[in-house]
Order: C-alpha cells, then structure tokens, then sequence
C-alpha cells in the first residue's frame, strides 16, 4: 500500500493535491517542497496588490498552520536538486533525501528573460510571485515613466499596474495589436482605448533592441528595434513563460514544453505525475495535446493528480478553462483554448462588447468574450458535449440566443 | 451557505452584493477572483451583478465573502 507522496511545488495545483492526498489517504505521508518563502497565496490578486487595491494580508490563502492541521510537511525555503526516479527519493539543496512513493510534479514556470543588453538592470521586472509584487509596488510608487513588454495575459497586468499607480506608461507589442492570436483588430481596440484612457499608450510593431541605463545600473531608456526611444524608470517584462523542467533533464520523465501527462496526470512513469501548468496533458475536449495556466485549470490537475496517484484511472481530467481580466470597466473572459483550431466566427456588438469563437472540426474550443459574459455558459457546455455547430454560427453569435435554438444531434458526439 | 434573510419593504431578500472598497479589506477577509469561484457560483454571481436587487445565491459563497470582478463586491 502506498505510503508517502511527495510534491514539488505549493502553488494551487500542489496544494490542491496535497489537500486531496490527505482527504483520501488519512495515514500517508505527504511532503510539499516549494522553493518560495511563503504557503500558497492568491496569485491572480497578487496584481491588485501591486496595484495598491488590496492589502498583503487576504492575499494568502494557507498559512503554516494549515499544513500542520493536516500532517503535511510543508518544507519553504527548499530547492529540490535532484530526482531518483528509479530510486525513488528526491534530494534538497541542504542534502535531504526524501523517499516517495508517488511524486507529484507542480513546479510551475518562470517569467522568460528578455535577451538584450541591460535586461537585468536595475527597475527591470518581471511579474510571477509574490516577492515580484512586492518589488514592483514599491518600485511602481515611486518610478515617473513605465514600459511595459509583452502583448499578451501577463503584459496587461503589468500594463495595468501602471495605469492604477498612476505612472503614464507605454505598452510595447511586437505585432498590431495585444494579443494577437486570439483577437482581430477590433476586438484588441477595445483593450487598447481603455488603456489609452488610463495613460498607457500601446505601441505597435515594436519591442526592445535594448535598454540603456545611469552610471548606477539603473534602467533609463527602453530602445525598441526601429530606434525610438522610451523613458523608462520602470520596465515591466512578460514575454511568456518558461517551465520548470530542469530538474527532469537527467531522468526519464517526458518533457516537451512541459511535462508530458495522460489525462490522468501520469507521466510516462507508473510513480511520477504532474500537475499544474507545467504540464502538457491529452486534452479530452480539444482531442489533442495542450497546455494550459488558468488558475481552475490548476486547482483542477492537481485534485485529479492526487486521486490518481493513489488510485490511477479513478478520474481524468476534463476541463474547460476560464481566464478573467477585470481591470477595465468592462468584463472580458477567454474560455478553452481561443488560440487554436481551424476555423472561427467574430462578432462586434457595441464599442466595448465583441465575442470571438476558435473552431476544430466543426466543434468550440475555445473563445472570448468581452463585455457580455452571459454566453459563456452555453459555449463552455457545447463544449464539454463536443457538438458540431460550425455551421450555425449565425445562431452561435446572436448577442443572445438558447441552446434550443442550435439544431443539435440527439446524442453528443463521441 | 447558510441564508440570512433580511427585508426588503415587505419583501424578503437574501444575500445581496454590495460594493466594496479593497483598501478596507482585513485579514480576514475571503477574497477571491471571479475565475476562482466554482462555474455554478461564477453564474450566480454575474447574474447577480447585472440583477437591480443584487441577491445572490451562491453555495460557496457566504455573507463577509468579497469577489474581485470589475469592481470589488461583498456578499451581505
């Protein structure tokens, strides 16, 4: 009978796991390493923190104590450095060695470094922990001139932070418009009026060449590959992430992006999983190989991971995800995967209401919504049925319809 | 979720949204992102958003509770 569980990583998805590894599996011996100095905290409100919305305080979510009431180990403050697979133990960078039975990957990834000169100057930040919070309030509340890099989920916060301080800012993109592989034009123009009317400008067909900084190290200029130059007392990164894998390099576990899982969160070792966005998992409604960082997503992954780790095929994964922006006064919402598939419908319905929804074969797999999320219910159930509705977009983006108005086969598809 | 119920005129009402400020939030205080909430509580909350009495029934959410939207709502 399996004994001892070891995951690594405390944010959502370990934690998630750890919680269900106890509920289910009463005696075990269950350890959560996190490299962080801190038990899981909120991290979609870390940004509102940074903002100056919300105190530090209700942003954790566990404290210490938590872990103690449930008999888990919680060790902070621990760098795993190696993985025995065959011999089951991990070692910590104090020398620890810690067998498991069962060992759960929730490492999570890392902002990626922007590659240029002076990208690690002084008042350059990149924005994924609490810690980065902190930084970047602090510096935020003081700095005269922001730029922010990244065009995508993660740039807007920044860019959003810099709109709450008060810090007239510019957004550089590297294509016409934020978040190009999910939004046209005109529903991108929606993001970038409200950004304009809080002072940060979106700058298209941009990016850094490089950045120049005082005789102090301390970043001064953002310089973007056509010459201009931007004052910059703050710069923000968010070009994407990188996942945690190096520490699988010399094992067998599978990696690609991340680590490869069925849709039972199980490596391709009988004894190791993964949860969390670091995975790239047999996603059952897309019908293909996906990743995904939404916050449910991960909560999800790491309760079924832990079901399977003491049961394997007791649950799969089946998820439709949900990323929110509420930074504008308007709500926007992008659901499954909008940035995939073959084929897709759009539709604007005033100045800050648009929908756009991403086709495979003949099915939703993902789509956005911004300014009415009232849809999102009935996208995201056609979804988890797998109905072929390509063919009815006209009734799909009617600004409100009922699924009774779809002609759908009796039976979902397989 | 235990149900308060308070009156309205003559009219009982349930738990209802009311806007918050978060720089008054203690440490107390649930707070959480719509994305956080359960999809059947994500539902009851945006309807209850756009509804004029703001009423809310939600399973996990109870009164004290504050959720992050476009704005920041508690739940009294």
């Amino acid at each position: 009978m399996t004994q001892s569980y070891v995951i690594i990583g405390d944010g959502v998805a370990g934690s998630s796991a750890a919680e269900t590894l106890r509920e289910e599996e009463p005696d075990a011996d269950i350890t959560v390493i996190t490299d962080e100095g801190e038990a899981l905290y909120n991290r979609i409100l870390i940004k509102e923190f940074a903002k100056g919305k919300l105190p530090e305080a209700p942003i954790s979510i566990h404290d210490e104590s938590w872990y103690t009431e449930r008999d888990i180990d919680l060790r902070l403050n621990t760098l795993v450095v190696d993985i025995d697979v065959d011999g089951h133990t991990i070692e910590t960078h104090e020398g620890a060695e810690i067998p498991w039975d069962k060992l759960l990957i929730a490492t999570g990834g890392t902002p990626t470094q922007l590659p240029v000169d002076n990208s690690d100057a002084e008042g350059i930040h990149h924005f994924w922990t609490f810690q980065d919070a902190r930084a970047i309030k602090s510096h935020m509340e003081a700095a005269d001139s922001s730029v922010v890099i990244g065009a995508g989920l993660l740039g807007i916060d920044l860019a959003a932070i810099t709109a709450a301080q008060d810090v007239e800012g510019k957004y550089l993109m590297r294509g016409n418009r934020w978040w190009r592989y999910a939004l046209s034009k005109d529903g991108a123009e929606i993001i970038h009026d409200a950004l304009r009317e809080r002072d940060v400008e979106p700058v298209f067909d941009s990016g850094v060449d490089h950045f120049e900084t005082d005789e102090d190290g301390r970043v001064t200029t953002a310089v973007d590959p056509n010459g201009d130059e931007y004052d910059a007392d703050f710069v923000g990164i968010a070009i994407g992430l990188n996942f945690n894998t190096e520490i699988l390099q010399d094992t067998p576990i599978e990696t690609d992006t991340g680590v490869v899982v069925d849709e039972y969160m199980r490596t391709n070792h009988d004894d190791v999983f993964a949860a969390g966005d670091i995975t790239e998992f047999d996603d059952l409604i897309l019908g293909e190989r996906a990743q995904n960082g939404a916050w449910g997503s991960a909560k999800e992954q790491g309760s079924i991971a832990a079901q399977n780790m003491v049961e394997y095929g007791s649950e799969p994964f089946e998820w439709v995800s949900s990323y929110s922006i509420t930074h504008f006064d308007f709500p926007f919402l992008s659901f499954g995967h909008p940035t995939l598939g073959d084929d897709e419908a759009e539709a604007k319905y005033s100045d800050t209401e648009w929908r756009r929804l991403a086709f495979k074969d003949g099915r939703i797999v993902g789509g956005v919504l911004i300014g009415d999320l009232s849809p999102q219910t009935k996208y995201k159930q056609l979804m988890r049925e797998r109905r072929v509705v390509a063919d009815q977009k006209d009734v799909l983006m009617q600004e409100t319809f009922e699924l009774d108005d779809l002609e759908l086969e009796e039976t979902a598809a397989e | 979720m235990s149900r308060s119920v308070r009156s309205q005129g003559d009219v009982d009402i349930g738990p209802t949204l009311v806007e918050c400020d978060p720089t008054e939030m203690n440490a107390s205080d649930r707070v959480r992102d719509l994305d956080q909430l359960s999809e059947r509580d994500c539902r009851a909350f945006l309807d209850a958003v756009e509804d004029a009495t703001r009423e809310i029934d939600a399973s996990e959410l109870t009164a004290g509770d504050v959720v992050r939207y476009t704005a920041y709502y508690r739940v009294v």
